[in-house]
């Protein structure tokens, strides 16, 4: 086998692997319900965030879903904690966007609904995100029970 | 046995190496410096009380001629007291050193706005109330002196007279609940408070508006180091540990 031919076969090699990770990577765990026009066009930004979020949240990647909570919460809450708080999360699921509901300028509250993989579990829950400094932000749960503000 | 011999050795270990508290008599007991003087006024202001310099200099002096007499009689200061002072020095030199160590940390501007950003009813500033008190010491006067202004709305204020400007959480709920009722005069009529019967000239009453951002973000700095706090003292144990 000429080197030219091993090049080439090395080549194809590295491009298959790429080519499923992308395939892998590109997975999407979020779907789109809201049909409403204005909305998706006002916040593509923040639909944009949210399916990216959520996408990272359902394939376990917490490393990068981290990077999507508040700031200030980050401050708080070490990226260790966040990982060992979302730890027993293992199920896996898809998120639907159902609706869009602005609370004020910078805060939207997004209704989303949680559909397990086997079809057989369903729940409704809401998302806050807030607009810092042109970038959307999830308003991330920090206890298993509801808490005042923190 | 193993484990409490050497809970033994560093209990011991620790007070051999305490910070030693040694109080002797003042050399000079009759100076007291300006740091003094202002220290105490701070200290007074966080519990309410308004001292003067004279005043605040005097009380020092009091108490420091009362402490070294003791001292000069008694030869020493009372265990339990020095305890306590120690303990209370120690956590106040832990609490100085965690804020330095905090002091280090930068917060981004997406940090402090998120926090801002999702706490703005906690960022307002509280309403603010100027008024005159009128005393008499009884109630024909103040109901002739209400009777009298209370449609003058350019009272002539007397030079000697202190106007006092308070947040409505340093006003007397009594004294608040007279001003509400009297909301849209200028003078409240006549009421009986600490045996006086007062008429109240409100002088002007500014409300409560949210603080902006950039004037906020001081404040947003200091609570989120203060809820990281725990955080930053298990981090300097940790380093200190592994030096």
């Amino acid at each position: 086998m000429n080197s030219k031919l091993k090049l080439f076969l090395s080549v194809l090699f590295f491009l298959s692997i790429m080519m499923g990770c992308a395939t892998k990577n590109s997975t999407s765990f979020v779907k789109l319900q809201e049909n409403n026009q204005t909305f998706l066009e006002k916040y593509q930004n923040l639909i944009q965030r949210y399916k990216e979020y959520w996408n990272y949240f359902s394939k376990k990647d917490f490393r990068r879903a981290y990077n999507y909570e508040l700031p200030y919460q980050r401050f708080l809450h070490p990226y260790s904690w966040y990982q060992e708080f979302n730890r027993p999360n293992d199920q896996n699921y898809t998120i639907i966007l159902l609706s869009i509901h602005p609370l004020n300028d910078y805060t939207v509250i997004l209704n989303s609904k949680y559909v397990s993989e086997d079809n057989e579990t369903f729940s409704l829950f809401k998302d806050k995100w807030i607009l810092v400094n042109g970038r959307w932000f999830h308003k991330m749960k920090t206890s298993k029970i509801p808490l005042p503000e923190e | 046995m193993l484990q409490k011999t050497f809970m033994l050795l560093c209990i011991i270990s620790f007070s051999l190496f305490a910070i030693q508290i040694k109080i002797s008599p003042d050399k000079d007991s009759k100076n007291v410096s300006s740091e003094e003087i202002s220290t105490l006024i701070s200290n007074m202001a966080k519990k309410g009380i308004v001292i003067d310099e004279q005043n605040a200099k005097k009380y020092i002096l009091e108490n420091r001629l009362l402490a070294n007499t003791f001292l000069k009689q008694h030869k020493k200061v009372p265990k339990n007291t020095l305890t306590n002072e120690k303990l209370h020095f120690e956590k106040t030199l832990a609490d100085a050193y965690i804020k330095e160590y905090q002091r280090k940390i930068r917060l981004s501007d997406d940090v402090l706005k998120s926090y801002y950003l999702t706490h703005k009813k906690d960022f307002f500033t509280i309403r603010k109330i100027s008024f005159l008190p009128f005393y008499f010491d009884n109630f024909d006067k103040a109901n002739d002196f209400y009777q009298k202004n209370k449609k003058n709305k350019h009272l002539q204020i007397p030079k000697d007279h202190q106007i006092f400007s308070l947040t409505t959480d340093r006003i007397d709920p009594f004294v608040f609940e007279v001003i509400e009722k009297n909301k849209s005069s200028k003078l409240t009529p006549p009421f009986f408070y600490h045996g006086h019967y007062i008429v109240l000239y409100i002088q002007q009453d500014i409300p409560s508006k949210q603080i902006p951002y950039k004037d906020a973000k001081e404040s947003i700095r200091k609570i989120l180091l203060q809820k990281t706090a725990v955080r930053a003292k298990k981090e300097l144990l940790k380093k200190i540990s592994d030096e």
